[in-house]
């Protein structure tokens, strides 16, 4: 036993010892830096990329790393408020204000006027990704809007006539059933979607309805109008069945992250459309040739779709803080968005290289002519972030919202039950984070003002500053609603 | 009686226990310690890691019970602690489980003969087996080849091993526990390509044809049946309750949980008849309290002495077979009805993860497969090894039966290694589920899997409310405090007696 | 119902074939999902989410597809060693302790050793954020360290091995004194050969629940090169999807060191783990 212990003793000071002698030695004469994203020849080639244009720019040599091991959100949050993130760091979804938020990302306002990657380079409507308070802490790696892709094979399959590329809600209505109708004729084991999914933001944005009102100080998910929303999608989903519900979803896809079968059942044919970013691309170029069509999400009203390009930061807490930044600059060079052009990852961050040929019309891909015109006019013209507001964290809204309408789906609540519900728990967390934060409570009451100011002016049907709108939604709505007043400046 | 270390002064023997102490006490006192300080100092704080790290300064603020009411304010906060109790109703039957499969180890006797050769056989019969595979088709006759081919090795090897080999087989889902068994079995309930609905699929066929075949029996005969079945076994309980308060075996606590047991299929069977929850369980309360002063209030005609847990442990235990029957009838009282409907549209398996009502049963499922064969096993089967063999031959000459034997005998022998087991598993019961609600449900659908811990989780390392999450943390360790102070309070005087 | 028999001879006896089927009918359940991962390692992607049990060929290239694939060896190694070090120290602390607990009698022993365990009763989750922070301030977030000492030192072991140490006979130790044995010898020579089930027990349950920990390490570890194997195996979820016939090869292979320290272990598991009552 003794002997044992003693043995066992030796044995792990032995290994232990192994372990730190062959650990992969990182240090290195030059800086070396990470980037937190993910490990693909596309960023392998982003790192290469950036290491020529260095060189070009006369700039001294770093090693840039890919760091694809501390992706997990958790991870990546806990770890970078620790003082140990990556030194840039991909920033998706909800991160972009969350990150910022907590302080962890560096401001590099500055450094942008100075290196010229601030706002006037990439496209005005992305500044919700990176821009908050006025302050860049950031810039994006792509533009991306969501469209539907259609895949020409599966309609000519069914002989459904594919869909035109700006559609109602009745339009979109009457396709799917005739398309459902089409690809599953009874005894049908493995049902066939007209579309994986259809974006309830969209839906609310073309009735005027944003997640929040014009200063983000209330949710407004508690409208009329989301229940009518609420409503469709849910006879869409279980009525019709035009689109799987949780349930169905979850059975197509095998595996945890969902992309790779959504894409899968796409090429295959058993989802008519997908709503996706035109990275889909990746995606779809090493399963095959497969001809392709593009087409606006279907919506009654105002023309809206979802923008949000992948936002890159950099870590506040860097050893290598000005190399880092260089980064940034690198996202607006020419060499890069030339990259970005060439491997389909979304339109590049800078409109001017999304008007070049090689973009619309890869000679390599002609199946694809045609769709990446619609992308880089949905990016000049439609295309707006999501609503963020300052007193609730994104993720919660996502969760709930989801959860709300999920339970909605599945029967337990009524429309106007969860519609209620989301209304009443974002405000809950508004008053919750306002309460909590003198410096919120401060913001809050300007805007509450501000607010009060815009129902009296709208009340009395006389045109609103533009400066007093926050919501990127509303700020677009009012002005082409001709609600804002005379504008200086662009 | 001079025991060890009862010599010296007072203070030379704090000296030397503290000193074997300490380094124990060391570790514990920096990793486990501080750490709970600081947690239930945060729970009183407003800290948020959006504003309170180490890049933004802002001064913590006090905010007394705050953090506590806003948790109890929350809209789902009773529907996660909810989930947390439901989950725990699992911990019986894995207890049950566990002791189940020690008892059936323990009874393969210990001849180690030939232990070598065994191995060699079991060998030979899997590469057998595999061989088999690769040359004949690999179709599904192929899985019951194997299957059979397992089967007859282990049993070979089992009976050659003395049962050392059926140790390691039972204690197998401990090799891949954590992260890996949540994959496995995530991909195990998909509802389309998963093995547990391809099996369920055919069997399924299979009642819906024998329903088809004779509808009227099953529209009307079974919920008849089962409504029979149900009130002949709930009224001999009731007859065994009152006899056994009646003769002082089961004291007032045992009566009532005794009773509660018995209402808790009725809730579910109210409920499934439209009846809201807070009705149900209302009607089943004043059930049991009708039916407790009925039967408390008779007069005991000796007047024996009888503490208020006396048979506490065996009402629990009668439960477990109790409770899932009579939940059985109440299936079939509540849904008999439209089986032949349903079984005409075609009887479709569970979509288990992805349904509201299957997917806390479908983690509980998984949580049972990996509890039996686990730890606790091990710990009943040392703990059967160590009842004095006499205890048994003393009770043989009395000619006991197998059942007096385990109740007489094992149960309460075996009753510190209960008592033991059910404390941590309370303990790790109630902490758990949140690495299993991150891999398999993300806390879906609807929240019908987010327990406390995951929506501590959710609180502390997504939302960043640290104090939120920690007064939330807090309220968990109230929970298994106060439940473990029960199993102590009751576990450990049957642990003494 | 049945009755534990293994000491009486006539009731050995009475295990006869009946019981072996059902114990091999059982353990076939049990090893079920184990089967099936198995299986499953041997498929290629694009059956691996087939419902279909068996492969089409059987693809054994899987398994060195792991060995390239992610650093296996590596990641194996770092959880073995995190493991070992966990155990070797929880074992000897816990064992120390224990014997404070049950063989020594100072003043306030009892109340010391419930306040231990009441720490238990405090979810994991509870100290997780602060135990973080802790680790950020003595700079160990990315080190072997910060993975072993705040694992290393619950009272899970301490209460285990004292309900265990309370059923050795006092006469033992008694003795040992009678002769001028000092607290240590009698720690170290009497008390601790006889404790060996209860120490292998303790060592066994703590080496399988750190090799599988997931959550605490995936926060900690920064390097790929000290991930251990669960956090390591994250890497076969990719953007792609998940590599599930690769990622069961993984887990198939980890198993197996597992299962040889069980079965090497496993005669001293059973033998006379004795658990006192908690009053003693």
């Amino acid at each position: 036993m003794k002997r044992g212990f003693f043995i066992s003793l030796v044995v792990l000071l032995l290994a232990t010892a192994a372990l730190h002698w062959t650990e992969s030695d990182l240090r290195r004469d030059i800086p070396v830096i990470y980037w937190n994203t993910q490990d693909d020849e596309n960023k392998r080639a982003t790192v290469e990329t950036f290491q020529q244009w260095r060189k070009e720019q006369g700039l001294p040599p770093v090693e840039l790393r890919i760091d694809n091991t501390n992706q997990e959100p958790t991870k990546k949050l806990v770890q970078g408020l620790s003082g140990v993130g990556s030194d840039i760091m991909d920033l998706y979804a909800y991160e972009a204000d969350l990150f910022p938020a907590t302080g962890m990302i560096a401001d590099v306002t500055e450094d942008a006027k100075r290196l010229g990657f601030s706002l006037a380079a990439t496209y005005p409507a992305l500044s919700g990704d990176f821009i908050f308070d006025g302050r860049q802490y950031g810039f994006p790696r792509n533009a991306g809007v969501n469209l539907n892709w259609v895949n020409r094979a599966t309609f000519a399959k069914y002989h459904i006539p594919e869909p035109p590329q700006r559609w109602s809600l009745d339009e979109f209505e009457a396709l799917g059933k005739k398309f459902v109708a089409a690809a599953n004729p009874p005894g049908t084991r493995e049902r066939v979607f007209f579309t994986n999914l259809v974006s309830r933001d969209v839906l609310r944005r073309g009735v005027g309805l944003a997640n929040y009102n014009e200063t983000d100080t209330r949710c407004t998910l508690d409208d009329p109008r989301n229940v009518q929303i609420l409503e469709r999608v849910r006879r869409w989903t279980v009525e019709d069945r035009l689109m799987p519900s949780r349930e169905e979803g979850e059975a197509m896809s095998a595996d945890i992250s969902g992309f790779g079968s959504m894409f899968s059942h796409f090429v295959s044919g058993r989802f008519g459309m997908i709503y996706v970013g035109q990275w889909a691309l990746i995606m779809l170029r090493h399963r095959g040739e497969f001809q392709l069509r593009a087409v606006e999400p279907a919506l009654d009203g105002f023309p809206n779709t979802e923008m949000g390009g992948g936002s890159v930061g950099v870590y506040a807490g860097s050893k290598h803080l000005k190399e880092s930044v260089e980064f940034l600059q690198y996202l607006a060079s020419e060499p890069f968005n030339r990259l970005i052009v060439r491997i389909a990852d979304g339109a590049p961050p800078v409109p001017k290289f999304a008007e070049t040929e090689e973009f619309l019309r890869p000679a390599a891909h002609p199946n694809e002519w045609g769709s990446a015109a619609v992308f880089a006019q949905a990016a000049r013209e439609t295309g707006l972030t999501v609503s963020k507001s300052p007193f609730v964290l994104q993720s919660i809204l996502f969760r709930e919202e989801k959860e709300l309408t999920e339970a909605m789906i599945s029967g337990r609540l009524t429309a106007a039950q969860a519609s209620k519900a989301m209304g009443d728990r974002i405000n809950a967390e508004i008053a919750l984070s306002v309460d909590r934060n003198p410096e919120l409570r401060k913001l809050y009451d300007a805007r509450m003002r501000i607010q009060r100011q815009i129902d009296a002016r709208r009340a009395a049907g006389r045109p609103v500053p533009a400066a007093w709108i926050n919501d990127p939604f509303h700020l677009a709505y009012y002005r082409a609603h001709g609600w804002l007043e005379k504008e200086t400046a662009p | 009686m001079s025991t060890l270390g009862q010599r010296g002064s007072p203070r030379r023997r704090l000296l030397a226990g503290l000193a074997f102490l300490l380094p124990n006490i060391l570790g514990f006192a920096a990793f486990t310690l501080v750490p709970l300080v600081m947690s239930f100092g945060i729970a009183f704080t407003d800290w948020d890691t959006l504003r309170h790290n180490i890049f933004r300064h802002e001064s913590l603020r006090f905010v007394g019970f705050e953090n506590f009411s806003w948790l109890f304010h929350h809209p789902d906060f009773l529907h996660y602690l909810g989930n947390t109790f439901f989950m725990m109703l699992g911990l019986p039957f894995a207890i049950a489980g566990s002791l189940g499969a020690a008892l059936l180890l323990t009874r393969v006797s210990h001849r180690p003969v030939a232990r070598r050769g065994a191995f060699i056989v079991a060998t030979l019969l899997l590469t057998g087996s595999g061989l088999l595979l690769r040359l004949g088709g690999m179709g599904q006759t192929g899985v019951w080849c194997i299957f059979g081919v397992l089967a007859a090795g282990s049993l070979v090897a089992g009976v050659l091993t003395g049962g050392s080999v059926y140790r390691t087989l039972f204690y197998l889902p401990n090799f891949t526990a954590g992260v890996a068994t949540f994959v496995l079995w995530k991909k195990l309930y998909n509802p389309q390509t998963g093995p547990i609905n391809a099996g369920l699929a055919p069997v399924l066929d299979g009642f819906a044809a024998v329903v088809g075949s004779a509808p009227a029996v099953f529209s009307w005969g079974l919920p008849l049946a089962c409504a029979v079945l149900a009130t002949a076994v709930s009224l001999w309980q009731l007859w065994r309750l009152r006899q056994h308060w009646d003769d002082a075996s089961a004291g007032a606590v045992a009566v009532i949980t005794g009773l509660a047991m018995l209402a808790l299929p009725q809730v579910f069977q109210l409920h499934w008849h439209g009846l809201s929850t807070g009705r149900a369980l209302g009607l089943a309360a004043v059930g049991v309290t009708v039916a407790a002063v009925v039967i408390l209030r008779r007069p005991r005609r000796w007047g024996p002495v009888c503490a208020l847990d006396t048979g506490l442990s065996a009402e629990i235990a009668l439960a477990l077979g109790l409770v899932p029957l009579l939940l059985l009838f109440a299936v079939g009282v509540a849904w008999g009805s439209e089986l032949p409907a349903a079984a005409a549209a075609g009887l479709t398996p569970p979509n288990w993860l992805g349904d509201y009502d299957w997917a806390k049963p479908a983690i509980m499922g998984m949580g049972l497969w990996a509890a039996i064969g686990s730890n606790n096993m091990i710990l009943y089967l040392a703990g059967l090894s160590n009842i004095p063999p006499e205890l048994y031959e003393a009770a043989d000459m009395d000619g006991a039966s197998s059942l007096q034997r385990f109740w007489h005998i094992t149960w309460p022998q075996l009753a510190p290694v209960t008592f033991f087991i059910g404390v941590m598993g309370i303990i790790y019961g109630l902490q758990g589920g949140f690495e299993m609600a991150r891999v398999m449900t993300m806390g879906g659908p609807a929240g019908s899997t987010t327990t406390l811990s995951y929506f501590i989780y959710i609180e502390g390392f997504e939302t960043g409310r640290l104090g939120y999450a920690s007064a939330a943390a807090w309220v968990l360790f109230a929970l298994v405090f106060i439940l473990s102070l029960l199993n102590f309070r009751f576990g450990n005087r049957s642990a003494n007696d | 119902m049945t009755e534990p028999a293994r000491n009486s001879p006539h009731q050995a006896q009475r295990s006869g074939p009946g019981l072996s089927l059902l114990l091999a009918v059982l353990s076939l359940l049990m090893i079920a999902p184990f089967v099936w991962m198995m299986l499953t390692s041997f498929k290629s992607l694009s059956e691996s989410s087939d419902p279909e049990w068996l492969p089409g060929v059987v693809r054994w290239s899987n398994y060195p597809e792991v060995f390239k694939v992610i650093p296996f060896l590596r990641f194996a190694a770092n959880s073995l060693v995190i493991a070992g070090w966990v155990t070797i120290l929880q074992v000897f602390t816990s064992a120390l302790a224990a014997f404070s607990f049950s063989r020594l009698e100072w003043p306030g022993r009892d109340r010391v050793f419930f306040l231990y365990l009441g720490t238990m009763m405090l979810p994991g989750l509870v100290t997780l954020i602060p135990t973080f922070q802790l680790m950020v301030r003595m700079d160990l977030v990315d080190t072997y360290s910060g993975l072993v000492l705040p694992a290393a030192f619950g009272a899970f072991g301490t209460f285990l091995l004292r309900q265990f140490m309370m059923g050795i006979p006092r006469a033992l130790d008694e003795a040992a004194e009678i002769d001028g044995a000092s607290k240590w010898q009698i720690f170290w020579d009497v008390i601790l050969p006889l404790s060996r089930p209860g120490l292998v027990t303790l060592a066994i349950f703590t080496y399988m629940g750190n090799f599988q920990s997931f959550f605490w390490p995936l926060v900690m570890m920064k390097s790929v090169d000290k991930f251990p194997l669960p956090v390591g195996l994250m890497f076969f979820d990719t953007e792609h999807g998940q590599a599930t016939h690769l990622l069961m090869a993984a887990v198939t292979i980890s198993v197996i060191p597992l299962i040889i320290i069980f079965v090497l272990l496993q005669k001293q598991l059973i033998r006379g783990i004795q658990l006192g009552g908690v009053k003693g």
